[in-house]
């Protein structure tokens, strides 16, 4: 009898001491850890900045003809796939895996995770929309910088037979990677875009957060891609209906190291690439008939280009100072409506949008608005401002793609190496080479290149 | 406030640049460029800036950091009888400990005049300065708080009666330990009169040198950790006769892992053995072997990897300067397809001592068997979550044999005693789920889990190596059967694992010690001797890219190929520039660089004499001694002609530890 209480004391201070031990094991590890599950939650992940706004793709801008390089500084570049992709090799353009298919990728999966949360978090209403709307945002325009850089431009004729890129849906990381056809691609770009624009608020806390007008430039963008000109002029009058102050450059300082201010007035959507070494302004120049053809009295002449005093011209017009500004500003958004009132044959309209922007580009009292016969001249107009306001925004790539399929027959040329490299137009090499790594482990299609 | 050790003086760029001289002929310190060049600086301000030279002999003086702790351990128990059989034992142990942390960077260290300058803001020739950062030293100060309790109950039982002896014991342990910290940064501070400025951490500010916006750095940050443990055990033992034992242990631990369900928190452990004292038999008689004893030991254990949760988790980043509010990034993915890591071994073994003890020892056979072995195995990145991720990558099976003999050389007042230990152990790959047999997986700096069927499990492999090109200096492999210099393929990802040359385990096949220790009345004498054997490393070389990238340098860099004929003496490539990245990965992970491993090694010499009896009453002494130690005595002889110590191939600068005498006196009141 007396044994029996002695064991059961003893078993008592046992149970004592891993009682409750559920709740004891619950206690977080590192107070900073938490389950993605409340709003709050959701939101600090795409406040993740890093992830969300600053790893722009840039590869379309190194494969570019905004700039050249020099073949000493071609021959001097760290990098091997540098050197590969400013020559529009066929391969081996990604070999490490800190490149722009890992940053996209990285920013859907925030986003899907983020969508897939968001049915349990607790906030308001407005709230809830506002963090499901930039989820969309998010992920419908990196599918699109991924569509424009490893795809063929958007023909109907060939869209349900060209392969587009992997629609990665859901955060599960067991899943294998397929590619979809470039029309689901783009429909797939097209409904997160809508869903952004109707679910984001017409302002924003910050640029670097999506807003509705945001939302509409994007759609106007990818339509424009697409070559849907009716579509993205009317997104992009959308657009400037809520959002259309521009900057007037006569107020910047030409002098300054970086004079376009960050965040100003005309940026409605914010986000950026760290210049990757090609395109770092002590070794990109700027292609020299680019610069030409800026008029003297244009103030973009002296604000957007720093004089290497060798005859050459760097760029230091980002709106991002030093980062490359991969964002939307209302600039673009009026040379969309303006391009777009062209080819519908609106000559007035197209004009009128393009003096609205140019009468803020050049230096006071020199500005002679422009005129032009037909809607055909109008447009070369637009497309020839759309080139000298747009550079190095990681447009180019796109419009060129874009451009050649409708017959404008550019073809980019490279002397480095001892040899001129060309890009004949739509050359099956304006889709990038998916990385090899990633093919070798899912077994997906390869660009022909 | 120590000089700076080696690789400690570095530049933006990384490490020291070659050849750079941090003092003249007269050992006074000198100048060098440390985040930009000194032509761009000295061109800067208009002459109204702070000095922007960064002098490395000087410049440790001005740093200095101050530690305090206080630490409070306090300790209770209480042991209870309960009958004859049982008693309970409980134990409780607090810990308090605050530490602080003050490093002060003052106002003539170069992080500080750097800053400064950084912020200043200067309108024309004429201007006068304004500065963002205030001139003067930066303070960053750092508090820690740790709480911990820790709380043990054991219920005992020891019962012997005739023939029978049981032994048992249960018992759960838990612990917490909780540790908060913060940290912050003062501007402008000034250690006479204790002043400090204040800097505006809201707006960016245009860097003088680059023009980039920026936010001061600010120093605020908070931490808050808890650590919580529970283990929970039992311990049984049946002795029939002093002959016959049965065992059975079993033991269960978690701990408080972030979003890990609490099934899966627990690991288990446990084993049930047999032992056979064979000597106590009536039919064993041995002079020469009078103890002898037979056991056996199942045991199995499971872990589950802390990467393994079960929701996925964020960490909480500091404030975005942009929207100022809280940003979150991905901490660890769930994978719902990891399963446990499971190892079950057999031991087999057998304990002995000759007569008087002269000889004494065990000798153990073990087999091992570990199914879903975890690993870092490739993942397609368009999953969005990084290029690898832990999973079950492998089943092994492993053997091995473990001999420990002592032997009493001579007894009497000259006593030498010496102790053999050597081992065996073998293991091979049963099975590898990941389905990629692309070479490159197989070819990492960091020897992980090496997956191919047969081979020991951490591998070493190479690819083969057709010596240097003799007109050129090029490193040259084997593309199908043929000499090539075609890097990108011979590094690409068709080169598949039995394109690789195999050489042999990452690990020492074979390994052991003997040491010796001679006493002679109140000197004692012991060395220890020890050895690895049959296994391979990979050597460092000279890397062309990291060489040009950020100074990256290595000795061979002196002996590579310069000349035809240089390929007879070394076999290492010829400088080419631009660097040709693809060139220095097929070197690095060649045949030329892969070496034995195999070593002996001094690993101690220990001299002592310990005091006699008289003169310690009379000191009031328990016990005292002096001794002389000499550590990391280095290796004896090695297999490698390169004069690298194996051990050692992946510190920092691939440095053995210096070789250490020690001295001291020891004494117990």
């Amino acid at each position: 009898m007396e044994t029996k209480k002695y064991i059961l004391t003893g078993l008592l201070a046992i149970a004592i001491t891993i009682s409750g031990c559920e709740k004891f094991l619950d206690a977080k590890p590192d107070h900073k850890l938490a389950v993605p599950e409340t709003l709050t939650d959701l939101q600090a992940l795409l406040d993740n900045y890093s992830v969300l706004n600053t790893s722009e793709s840039s590869s379309g801008e190194v494969s570019g003809d905004d700039y050249y390089l020099t073949p000493d500084v071609w021959a001097a570049l760290a990098s091997e796939d540098h050197k590969r992709m400013h020559t529009w090799q066929k391969d081996l353009l990604f070999t490490t895996q800190l490149n722009d298919w890992h940053y996209g990728y990285r920013r859907v999966y925030y986003c899907n995770s983020v969508l897939e949360q968001l049915s349990g978090a607790v906030g308001s209403a407005a709230d809830h929309q506002n963090v499901e709307g930039q989820a969309f945002f998010h992920r419908g325009r990196t599918f699109l910088q991924m569509a424009w850089l490893w795809s063929l431009a958007w023909d109907a004729k060939t869209a349900d037979t060209e392969p587009g890129i992997p629609l990665r849906m859901n955060s599960d990381f067991n899943e294998t990677s397929r590619r979809a056809s470039i029309r689901d691609s783009y429909e797939q770009i097209i409904s997160d875009l809508k869903a952004a624009a109707r679910l984001l608020p017409v302002t924003s806390l910050h640029p670097m957060r999506p807003s509705k007008p945001a939302a509409y430039a994007m759609l106007a963008r990818t339509y424009l891609s697409m070559g849907e000109y009716v579509q993205a002029g009317s997104y992009a009058d959308s657009c400037l209906r809520l959002k259309s102050e521009l900057l007037d450059y006569n107020n910047l300082n030409a002098a300054d190291t970086y004079p376009v201010p960050q965040f100003n007035a005309e940026v409605i959507f914010d986000s950026y690439t760290p210049p990757p070494a090609p395109l770092s302004m002590s070794r990109a120049r700027i292609t020299d008939a680019l610069y030409q053809s800026y008029a003297a009295d244009d103030l973009r002449k002296t604000i957007f280009f720093r004089n290497n005093n060798n005859g050459t011209f760097a760029f230091k017009g980002s709106y991002d100072q030093i980062p490359l500004f991969m964002g939307i500003a209302a600039d673009e958004v009026y040379l969309i409506r303006a391009e777009c009132y062209a080819r519908a044959g609106n000559t007035v309209d197209a004009l009128k949008d393009l003096n609205v922007l140019l009468i803020k580009r050049w230096k006071k009292n020199t500005f002679t608005p422009l005129t032009a016969a037909t809607s055909v001249a109008a447009l070369n107009l637009v497309l020839s401002e759309r080139r000298k306001e747009l550079l190095m925004r990681g447009l180019r790539w796109s419009d060129l793609k874009r451009l050649n399929r409708e017959g404008a027959a550019i073809s980019l040329s490279r002397a480095v190496n001892n040899q001129v490299y060309v890009l004949e137009p739509n050359d099956l090499r304006y889709a990038l080479p998916i990385p090899e790594e990633v093919i070798s482990l899912t077994n997906m299609t390869q660009n022909r290149r | 406030m120590a000089n700076p050790g080696y690789g400690q003086i570095n530049s933006k760029s990384g490490n020291l640049y070659p050849y750079a001289r941090l003092a003249d002929d007269q050992g006074q310190g000198l100048a060098i460029p440390r985040d930009y060049r000194s032509s761009y600086l000295s061109g800067l301000g208009y002459g109204k800036l702070l000095d922007w030279t960064y002098v490395p002999l000087e410049d440790y003086k001005h740093t200095s950091t101050e530690n305090k702790i206080a630490d409070m351990m306090l300790n209770t128990g209480l042991k209870y009888t309960l009958n004859k059989a049982f008693h309970l034992d409980l134990k409780y142990q607090y810990e308090r400990q605050q530490s602080t942390a003050n490093t002060l960077q003052d106002e003539d260290s170069y992080f500080a005049r750097n800053l400064v300058n950084l912020y200043s803001q200067i309108a024309g020739p004429v201007a006068s300065v304004t500065y963002k950062v205030p001139p003067g030293g930066v303070m960053d100060m750092s508090n820690t708080l740790l709480n911990s309790h820790s709380f043990r109950s054991q219920l005992n039982f020891d019962h012997t009666r005739g023939k029978h002896e049981v032994t048992a014991l249960l018992g759960a342990e838990t612990r917490h330990s909780g540790s908060s910290s913060n940290g912050r940064r003062t501007y402008g501070y000034n250690k006479l009169t204790l002043g400090s400025g204040n800097v505006d951490q809201t707006a960016t500010y245009p860097s003088l040198v680059t023009g980039e916006r920026t936010f001061i750095p600010g120093g605020d940050a908070f931490y808050g950790t808890t650590r919580r443990y529970i283990s929970a055990f039992g311990n049984g033992a049946y002795t029939y006769n002093s002959k016959y034992t049965l065992n059975l242990s079993v033991r269960r631990d978690a701990s408080n892992l972030f979003g890990v369900s609490t099934n899966e928190r627990w690991t288990p452990l446990g084993s049930a053995g047999i032992s056979w004292n064979l000597s106590e038999e009536p039919f064993y008689k041995s002079d020469f072997l009078p103890y002898l004893k037979l056991r056996g030991t199942y045991g199995f254990s499971g872990n589950s990897d802390p990467g393994m949760t079960g929701v996925t988790t964020i960490e909480y980043q500091n404030t975005s300067p942009y929207t100022l509010m809280p940003s979150a990034r991905f901490d660890n993915y769930a994978n719902p397809e990891v399963r446990w890591e499971t190892v079950r071994m057999l031991n087999m073994g057998l304990d002995f001592y000759t007569r008087n003890r002269r000889l004494s020892g065990s000798l153990e056979y073990y087999t091992k068997n570990g199914k879903n072995l975890f690993a870092r195995s490739p993942l397609d990145y368009t999953a969005g979550i990084g290029n690898s991720i832990l999973r079950n990558v492998a089943s092994m099976k492993g053997r091995g044999v473990d001999f420990d003999l002592t032997s009493l050389n001579t007894t009497g007042t000259l006593r030498w005693t010496t102790n053999w230990n050597l081992s065996y152990n073998k293991d091979r790959i049963e099975d590898y789920y990941p389905e990629s047999l692309r070479g490159s997986t197989f070819l990492q700096t960091d020897a992980g889990i090496s997956g191919v069927k047969g081979k020991p499990v951490y591998s070493v492999f190479s690819f083969p190596w057709a010596g240097l090109d003799p007109a050129t200096g090029d490193p040259r492999g084997y593309l199908a059967g043929a000499v090539s210099k075609s890097y990108n393929e011979l590094t690409g990802l068709n080169n598949l694992v039995s394109d690789l040359s195999y050489h042999g385990s990452a690990l020492p096949v074979f390994f052991g010690s003997v040491g010796n220790t001679l006493s002679y009345k109140n000197f004692s004498l012991s060395a220890r001797l020890s050895f690895k054997a049959n296994y391979y490393f990979r050597a460092k070389s000279i890397e062309y890219g990291a060489l040009f990238a950020s100074w990256n340098g290595h000795s061979d860099y002196s002996a590579r190929w310069q000349k035809p004929g240089d390929e007879a003496v070394n076999q290492i490539p010829s400088i080419v520039y631009p660097a040709v990245s693809n060139r220095d990965a097929f070197y690095k992970f060649s045949e030329e660089l892969v070496e034995r491993g195999d070593h002996v090694r001094l690993q101690y010499v220990n001299f002592s004499y310990t005091l006699g009896g008289s003169l310690l009453k009379r000191l009031l002494l328990k016990d005292m001694s002096v001794y002389v130690n000499l550590n990391n005595a280095g290796i004896l002889w090695r297999a490698n002609k390169k004069g690298i110590d194996p051990e050692y191939i992946n510190s920092a600068f691939n440095l053995p530890p210096a070789k250490s005498v020690t001295a001291g006196l020891r004494a117990n009141f």
